[in-house]
């Protein structure tokens, strides 16, 4: 460790991984343009900051970004174990005084600023488990086990709240970083049933048979089987799907053009969440299909980035990091963009660099910080090891 | 800490190859998914979200005018203003506006045979719930029936639905002041039917009411706003009606219209042109108002067209409009004068002018010529029976000319029976008697003429004689004819024997006065009568009212032909028994080359000569002074002719039945049960 302070400044900005960072800028901007239009119609004055607002988190979140960056992530996770601990008392208290967002008691509200602790459990839950990987010896159920447990307390927390997507970034959160801390295959592949088999059940039980899910809230539930048919409730729970396939199906190959989506700017796409968690809706109804698969590739683009800097990282802390940062962005685009079309059921959970959302750009920013400090201090292991 | 103190177990980097597979294949799905959704079914999305942004609305164009034949409009519309419920818009709105859902009500739909329940919006409570306050703001009563608008928010969704009608301005001004409307409810102007001149032509014009349950499609497969009832809205129906345009209206997702995407000006229906001249229909109603019961007909007899046709009484079309109520239809179709009745196309008893047309057959089949003398007494035998003439003196030997004029009844038993019953029904039926004139929709009968064939199906138990001849050949028996039909057996003896069609329609213009259709003058048939025999005819009705029993119709200076007849039919009314003669007079004039020819029928008349012939004067002076001085009759609005039984007269029970049993008397289960009579009065 202590062979890292010896990078300078300079050698840190020389190995720094830019191609991650402008990804990651051009879909930041490419958001700020989306929440423009997507707020544009709307008479409400807070919407209509949201564009500058967002710009202006952008310039913080950079700013998280290179500070993260340039610190050794190593400092993080040797007390990653801590700040997991730290984050549950947050998600306990947001329960108590959380501020309620469509439905969720997800906020913390400090003055101007609300924040949303889930997110950083989400990253101390990576921390965590890049700690564990340092200390578990072998890599059988004992290695599995106390991470899984540690799962499931947040997870329960959050459901509380509830925030359905939110918890259900966990699960395959701790899933790559067992897999790819090298959990043995066996286990692994108890893992891959589990998983094909609650997929079997949300299809066939939920889906087509009707069962309830246990635990569940009457309107998740409703969520869940409107998901299967949104005709159930065309004016409830059904409209947000139904309207978002129209914005998105009409938008055709090549969209409706910037400021056109008829389905935006008419309101059907209901405004408080267009800008938010449907913000793909309007991407695809006004940039058609090339908009939308530029988006969705600009985002594979940012994670297999993230996975080439787990490659470059020379131990197993470093690859939990950044497969598990690019987890946590993973399972958020692939369930916002899904929601919107219809691929898995409506969570009230945003769309990385393109929803509005201040501290949930920052966090993301910060995520990648953590990430490119992975790659800026790959060379300082070997040093590392070298030195002893 | 003890990093990688042995080579691990596993290959990292292969698992960070499989996450990335992964994902990638996770995002690549989506981008499949996306390309379904945009490329593939895109077209689908692109039409549910037309079909969600914009709103569809028919305009109904206004019905086009009637007019007569020199242009002047009979019927056309007004602007009314009125409240409409876009019932579609109220139940989209009404989770937004009420902040609920929308109330639901089990509706019994028949569909494809079967019956099913639904559940539908309950409309009723929808409008009611937007609908209170705005009305109590108007001071509007709200009387809506819940399942006529559950019907028409079932079959018209789009079709505004009328909540109020007629509003005066001070309503629309205050619904617009105080800015009532919501989206759904507005005030529209619209055009309704309108007959300028009120009881005018109304038995000709007819009238438009709101359609009935089976006939509300329009050709379009648009409901109908109007359809036209009887009369020439109803002939020219098709013609008439508005062509319906239609607005496209792009609405928010709350259904607020945000701007117009198309508009197609709803157009004005074609113009129908009458053969009225509404100048002379005013004469001839001016001149029958004055009767109890009665019609009168002017015809041009070279053409066919019918320049007036009145019927008294009459009624205000204008009644009918938009939708006659409960009270005033029951008033006009229990009135026993019956004001709906078209007494121009209804059958009576034809009495003396039916002698027109058995001198024509008698002419025609050489029973007779114009000079034949035959000796015509007081009375005749005629199997058994003895058939009187109306005078007790008898006439001596006369010629046909001489018969006409004096309308001689023995005269005409006897060409009667020696033109043979065949041939009078022959000739009869080639003018048209017994069967209707071809104008639909009038109401039109076809009248009775009887013969040996008709009696057989008709009075299987009775035979054919010559008394029915002779009966027949006075206008008197089984014999029912239409004034119209009578008119135009007078307009062939006018313009040379060429029996024509009637008619009532001229043409059609466009809205914008092209003309899309005209409807020629038809011949119908030729009588076949030498120019000679039928000149005798019109020298013997032309001595008619110069000196004969319709002196009452003449005008110094113009020769006027023509026969009076009267007919006398009994009628019961308050079990009693009463005359209630027809008196008629068909004529032509001037006698050269007739312009006009015209009948007048009364019911309840004391004769033709006293009782029609007056009224026939008086039109016919209407008309001249028309022509002389160029000024036409004023054009006001009409109130309708009220009828009357005013020229009953009482029988008194006969206690001697000296009078000889005559051959079937026919009795029509009629509302007035009317017996032919036994004798005619010239």
């Amino acid at each position: 460790m202590a062979e890292n302070e010896r990078l300078s400044f300079l050698t840190k900005v020389m190995r720094f991984d830019w191609s991650l960072l402008i990804v990651a800028v051009a879909l930041s901007a490419f958001g700020i343009v989306v929440v423009y239009s997507a707020t544009y119609s709307s008479e409400s004055q807070d919407f209509r900051n949201a564009a500058f607002s967002q710009s202006v988190w952008l310039l913080l979140g950079l700013g998280a970004f290179f500070i993260l960056s340039f610190i050794d992530y190593r400092i993080w996770v040797k007390w990653g174990w801590l700040f997991f601990l730290v984050s549950l008392p947050a998600l306990v208290i947001v329960l108590v005084v959380g501020q309620t967002v469509n439905g969720a008691k997800s906020w913390l509200r400090f003055g101007p600023i609300s924040i949303e602790p889930a997110d950083f459990t989400k990253v101390g839950f990576v921390l965590l488990g890049a700690w564990w990987l340092n200390q578990a010896k072998n890599r059988g159920l004992l290695f599995a086990a106390p991470l899984v447990l540690a799962m499931i307390l947040p997870t329960i927390l959050i459901l509380k709240q509830p925030a359905l997507g939110s918890a259900g970034v966990f699960l395959p959160l701790c899933f790559a970083i067992l897999f790819v801390g090298g959990l043995k295959m066996r286990y692994v592949l108890l893992g891959v049933l589990g998983l094909l088999g609650v997929l079997a059940y949300a299809y066939m039980g939920v889906g087509k048979l009707g069962w309830d899910i246990p635990g569940l809230k009457p309107y998740q539930m409703n969520r869940i089987r409107t998901f299967f048919d949104p005709t159930l409730d065309p004016l409830g729970a059904g409209w947000t799907i139904n309207q978002s396939l129209i914005a998105i199906g009409s938008g055709g190959m090549s969209g409706k053009g910037y400021l056109k989506g008829t389905q935006n700017m008419l309101g059907f796409l209901p405004k408080n969440i267009s800008y938010t968690d449907f913000i793909f809706s309007v991407v695809g109804e006004e940039w058609g299909f090339l908009g939308g698969a530029a988006v969705i590739a600009g985002e594979c683009l940012l994670l297999l980035l993230c996975l080439r800097i787990a490659f470059g990282a020379r131990e197993p802390a470093g690859r939990a990091v950044s497969v598990g940062i690019a987890t946590i962005l993973f399972t958020h685009i692939f369930v916002n963009v899904g929601m919107t079309i219809k691929v898995v059921p409506i969570t009230g959970i945003p769309l990385p660099f393109i929803s509005y959302g201040g501290t949930f750009l920052i966090s993301c920013l910060a995520g990648l910080g953590l990430v490119e400090s992975v790659w800026i201090h790959r060379k300082a292991e070997d040093a590392c090891l070298r030195g002893t | 800490m003890d990093p990688l103190a042995s080579r691990p177990s596993y290959l990292p980097n292969l698992r960070i190859g499989i996450v990335a597979l992964a994902i990638t294949a996770c995002l690549g799905l989506l981008i499949a998914r996306l390309w379904v959704l945009q490329v593939v079914e895109g077209q689908t999305y692109a039409n549910r979200l037309r079909n969600q942004t914009t709103i569809a609305l028919r305009l109904d164009g206004a019905r086009g005018p009637i007019l007569d034949r020199n242009g002047i409009a009979l019927a056309e519309n007004r602007a009314t203003y009125e409240i409409d419920l876009y019932l579609d818009q109220l139940v989209r709105d009404y989770p937004k506006r009420h902040r609920g859902r929308v109330p639901r009500i089990q509706v019994e739909r028949r569909m494809g045979g079967a019956t099913l329940l639904r559940k539908e919006p309950d409309i009723y409570r929808v409008v009611m719930s937007d609908l209170i306050p705005i009305a109590n703001a108007l001071h509007l009563e709200v009387k809506l029936d819940p399942k006529e608008l559950q019907r028409h928010y079932f079959t018209s969704p789009t079709v505004p639905y009328r909540f109020a009608s007629e509003l005066s301005y001070v309503t629309v001004a205050r619904f617009a002041e105080q800015n009532l409307g919501v989206p759904g409810i507005d005030v529209a102007v619209r055009p309704v039917r309108h007959y300028n001149f009120g009881a005018f032509a109304s038995h000709i014009l007819g009238y438009v009411g709101p359609p009935g349950e089976k006939e509300r499609l329009g050709p379009d497969g648009n409901d109908l706003e109007t359809i036209g009832r009887i009369g020439v809205e109803r002939l020219m129906d098709g013609q008439l009606q508005g062509k319906p345009g239609g607005r496209i209206l792009r609405v928010n997702y709350r259904g607020y219209i945000v701007s117009e995407e198309g508009y197609t000006n709803p157009g004005l229906g074609a113009s129908v042109y009458l053969t009225l001249d509404a100048r002379i229909q005013a004469i001839v109603q001016d001149a029958l108002r004055d009767v109890g019961r009665g019609a009168a007909i002017v015809m041009d007899p070279n053409t066919g067209d019918i320049l007036a046709m009145a019927s008294v009484p009459d009624f205000d079309p204008n009644g009918f409009i938009p939708k006659i109520s409960q009270e005033d239809w029951k008033r006009l179709t229990s009135d026993p004068t019956r004001p709906l009745l078209n007494r121009g196309v209804a059958t009576y008893s034809p009495g003396s002018t039916f002698k027109v047309l058995v001198s024509l057959a008698a002419l025609k089949y050489g029973a007779i010529t114009p000079s034949t003398q035959i000796f015509s007494p007081a009375a005749i035998d005629i199997g058994g029976h003895l058939f009187h003439d109306w005078t007790k003196t008898g006439r001596g030997n006369i010629t046909l000319d001489e018969a006409l004029q004096y309308s001689c009844n023995t005269f005409f038993y006897q060409v009667g029976i020696r033109t043979g019953i065949k041939h009078l029904d022959e000739m009869a039926s080639l003018c048209g008697f017994g069967e209707p004139t071809g104008l639909p929709y009038l109401g039109e009968a076809s009248g009775i003429l009887p013969g040996p064939a008709w009696m057989k199906v008709h009075h299987p138990l009775e035979r054919w004689t010559t008394a029915h001849t002779a009966n027949l050949s006075i206008g008197q028996g089984f014999l029912e004819v239409t004034p119209l039909q009578m008119v135009l057996l007078m307009s062939s003896v006018a313009n040379g024997g060429t029996l024509l069609y009637p008619r009532l329609v001229i043409g059609v213009s466009d809205d914008h006065g092209r003309q899309v259709a005209s409807i020629p003058p038809r011949p119908r048939a030729d009588l076949g009568v030498r120019r000679e025999d039928l000149n005798a005819i019109r020298k013997g009705l032309l001595s008619v009212v110069e000196s004969g029993t319709g002196h009452s119709v003449a005008i110094p200076g113009i020769a006027i032909a023509g026969k009076t007849g009267s007919a006398q039919a009994k009628r019961k009314w308050n079990g009693k028994l009463y005359n209630d003669t027809r008196a008629w007079f068909i004529g032509f004039e001037p006698y050269d080359r007739p312009k006009y020819a015209f009948g007048v029928m009364v019911e309840g008349g004391i004769g033709g000569g006293a009782t029609a012939g007056p009224i026939a004067h008086k039109i016919v002076e209407g008309i001249l002074a028309m022509e002389r001085t160029g000024v036409s009759p004023q054009l006001v609005y009409f109130t309708p002719a009220k009828g009357n039984f005013n020229g009953l007269s009482e029988i008194q029970p006969k206690t001697d039945t000296t009078q000889p049993a005559r051959p079937a008397t026919p009795v029509r289960e009629e509302e007035d049960s009317q017996e032919g009579a036994s004798s005619d009065q010239g």
